[in-house]
């Protein structure tokens, strides 16, 4: 009997252990049922996203590499690079902008409007005011031949709200921008915006020298962020979705690709 | 008793001295790469390619051991065909570049992409059927007006160019197969389909992808914003719909619910791609799809010989490369050095281009013959 038994238990334990070594093991549905992604709401005037008739030289999207350093924003940053001690939950899960049902997705209306639409994603979220694009393009000094800087998107946005001081940011380590994403979401509550390069190669939708993308979730372990990408709404208005996750690594490395900087 | 002793004592030195020569074989990788790198037999160092990495903005196809890929420069944008013999041949560039997507389509000895650019004289936003010639190493536009939205991508299907277009009209949205005929020059739209984003009522096409026989499109019917409808049409050779597979939620809610990235296809396997970097293959049969495998960054290789289609997980050392004959999926996984991983890998009939990347680290490339993949140590030095 006690062998009938022992016998049982090694083939119980071994069918176990083989079934858990399948390299190659499907995922079972609730896998990634419970990989719910936080959504948003669209609340993007497609009837103006229009085709620009300005001519531009430089192949880009709208973001340019800033060649101010970011001492203008200096005085803010004893407050902002306090390190973080939020207290994190043991399972991963998505920690939202505290009052994530105001975040509003827009796409960009010009091609070189990417910056201008990721500050009225902020400002709408941050103040709950609609801003016309044209007028936050002629706030951050946006043109199609230079797109915006990330020092001109700062000083416009700490100009037009109060709740969140942001500070740009260029050639900062993954951990400090990890830190700093984090903190823009879980502690500040201001969504922040990152300048990056989009290239199929490394996994994004689109080839995209000089872009930018807003960013409204945080993953509580630090590994994935939310994406709203405006650009993906001004190239698409089918069902499927212009917010996507991406992990930090990825964002790393396409924000290490050109020195625009991120604001947070 | 004084003998047991001496057995215990006998049996602990044994069991020390075992476990210490254990310690001093136990190399790290990179040790193991220094060691096996002179015993390999395949010098991978010589099939190491050096590029300007920090440069390039994606790379397009590996042709017979040539690799065609697009530089930024500034905001100049350089297609460039680095032959096997390591020279590198400039094929044009584009100053009215705005973005492009991940495929091409080769009909020897062109490479067609479609780029999302300025047009000359109106300064209007188009897409731009571009044409490379790897012979000459020269690059011209297929000239045709329409008003679709930016960002399509390109397959080859019976000597047709397809791509799917997405035009406004007023309310609606006009989406539909875009055929380019290679050899007579003519252009013809199938399958078109109408979204009214008043009412959120009506039909959408949004992902495409072909092999020698079949089309495959991923088609939405809305009756309106909560009762959707998503099917993968299978098209033949005379674009007719002849099958029309409902996808399920889950295949939905892990892949289809983000902007499809890529799409692919060989034989009856149908990968898809989004833009969160979910993988997903699967295959058609008793009209339903039957998942085979999905993962986070779970990539299909830009591959010009669709008859032996490669896969990898990005971010890892991990290539899948699908046995036909067993129809599975065989994982291996590459010998790199210790931070070090898949950036992306390319393939023709008989090679691997395979690039590696670290966080803050240069970019390392190597070119190697497909039957010496598992046979190399990437020393990524």
């Amino acid at each position: 009997m006690k062998v009938t038994r022992s016998i049982l238990c090694i083939i119980i334990t071994v069918a176990i252990v083989l079934i858990n070594i399948d390299p190659l093991k499907k995922a079972s549905a609730s896998d990634y049922v419970k990989y719910c992604l936080p959504t948003i709401i669209d609340g993007t005037d497609y009837s103006k996203v229009v085709s620009d008739f300005e001519f531009v030289k430089n192949g880009f999207s709208g973001i340019r590499e800033d060649e101010n350093d970011d001492v203008t924003d200096k005085k803010n940053c004893i407050e902002k690079n306090s390190p973080n001690h939020l207290k994190e939950p043991n399972r991963a899960s998505w920690i939202e902008l505290s009052n994530t049902g105001s975040f509003y997705y827009y796409a960009q209306e010009l091609y070189y409007s990417c910056g201008p639409a990721c500050v009225k994603m902020a400002l709408k979220y941050l103040t709950g005011t609609t801003y016309l694009e044209s007028t936050i393009c002629a706030g951050c000094n946006t043109t199609a031949t230079n797109g915006t800087t990330f020092s001109d998107m700062c000083t416009y946005i700490n100009g037009e709200q109060n709740s969140n001081y942001y500070i740009k940011k260029t050639g900062a380590t993954k951990d400090t921008m990890t830190n700093d994403l984090y903190n823009g979401i879980a502690q500040w509550s201001a969504p922040p915006i990152v300048g990056l390069q989009e290239s199929t190669t490394l996994g994004w939708p689109f080839n995209l020298s000089g872009h930018g993308v807003t960013v409204y979730a945080v993953k509580s372990d630090k590994t994935e962020v939310m994406i709203a990408d405006p650009w993906a709404g001004y190239v698409s208005m089918s069902s499927t979705n212009k917010w996507y996750s991406k992990s930090v690594d990825d964002v790393y490395t396409a924000y290490s690709a050109i020195s625009a900087g991120y604001m947070y | 008793m004084k003998v047991k002793l001496k057995i215990i004592f006998a049996l602990s030195m044994m069991l020390l001295m075992s476990v210490s020569a254990c310690g001093s074989n136990s190399t790290t990788i990179d040790e193991q790469i220094s060691v096996l790198a002179e015993k390999s037999y395949l010098n991978a160092d010589l099939c190491k390619v050096n590029l300007d990495f920090k440069s390039i903005l994606y790379y397009v196809r590996l042709i017979d051991g040539n690799i065609v890929f697009v530089k930024n420069k500034n905001g100049q944008i350089e297609y460039i065909n680095r032959l096997f013999n390591g020279e590198q041949i400039s094929c044009g560039s584009n100053d009215r570049f705005l973005m492009s997507m991940k495929q091409s389509a080769m009909d020897y000895p062109y490479l067609y992409f479609y780029i999302g650019e300025i047009m000359e004289n109106s300064g209007a936003n188009t897409n731009t059927l571009t044409r490379l010639n790897l012979v000459s190493h020269t690059i011209d536009r297929i000239e045709h007006q329409d008003n679709s939205i930016l960002g399509v991508s390109t397959y080859l299907f019976k000597g047709d160019i397809v791509t799917i277009k997405n035009e406004i009209i007023e309310e609606k949205i006009k989406t539909y197969i875009d055929c380019y005929n290679i050899n007579n020059n003519i252009w013809e739209k199938h399958l078109e389909c109408f979204y009214n984003t008043a009412s959120e009522k009506g039909e959408a096409l949004y992902g495409i992808c072909a092999n020698d026989s079949n089309l495959f499109v991923l088609h939405d019917i809305c009756n309106n914003r909560e009762d959707v409808k998503h099917y993968l049409e299978v098209l033949d050779k005379g674009y007719n719909v002849i099958q029309s597979i409902e996808i399920d939620k889950d295949i939905h809610d892990y892949v289809l619910s983000n902007f499809i990235s890529d799409m692919q296809t060989f034989d009856n396997y149908v990968y898809i791609y989004n833009a969160s970097n979910k993988g997903y293959l699967a295959y058609v049969e008793d009209n339903t799809l039957k998942e085979v495998y999905k993962n986070t960054n779970f990539e299909m290789a830009i591959n010009s010989d669709s008859n032996q289609p490669v896969f990898f997980i990005r971010r890892s050392n991990s290539v899948l490369q699908f046995d036909k004959k067993k129809e599975k999926l065989e994982e291996y996984n590459l010998q790199v050095k210790t931070g070090y991983n898949i950036k992306t890998i390319l393939c023709d009939q008989k090679y691997f281009f395979i690039v590696f990347y670290a966080d803050d680290m240069p970019d390392y490339a190597y070119l190697i013959p497909r039957e010496d993949i598992t046979n190399v140590i990437f020393s990524c030095e």
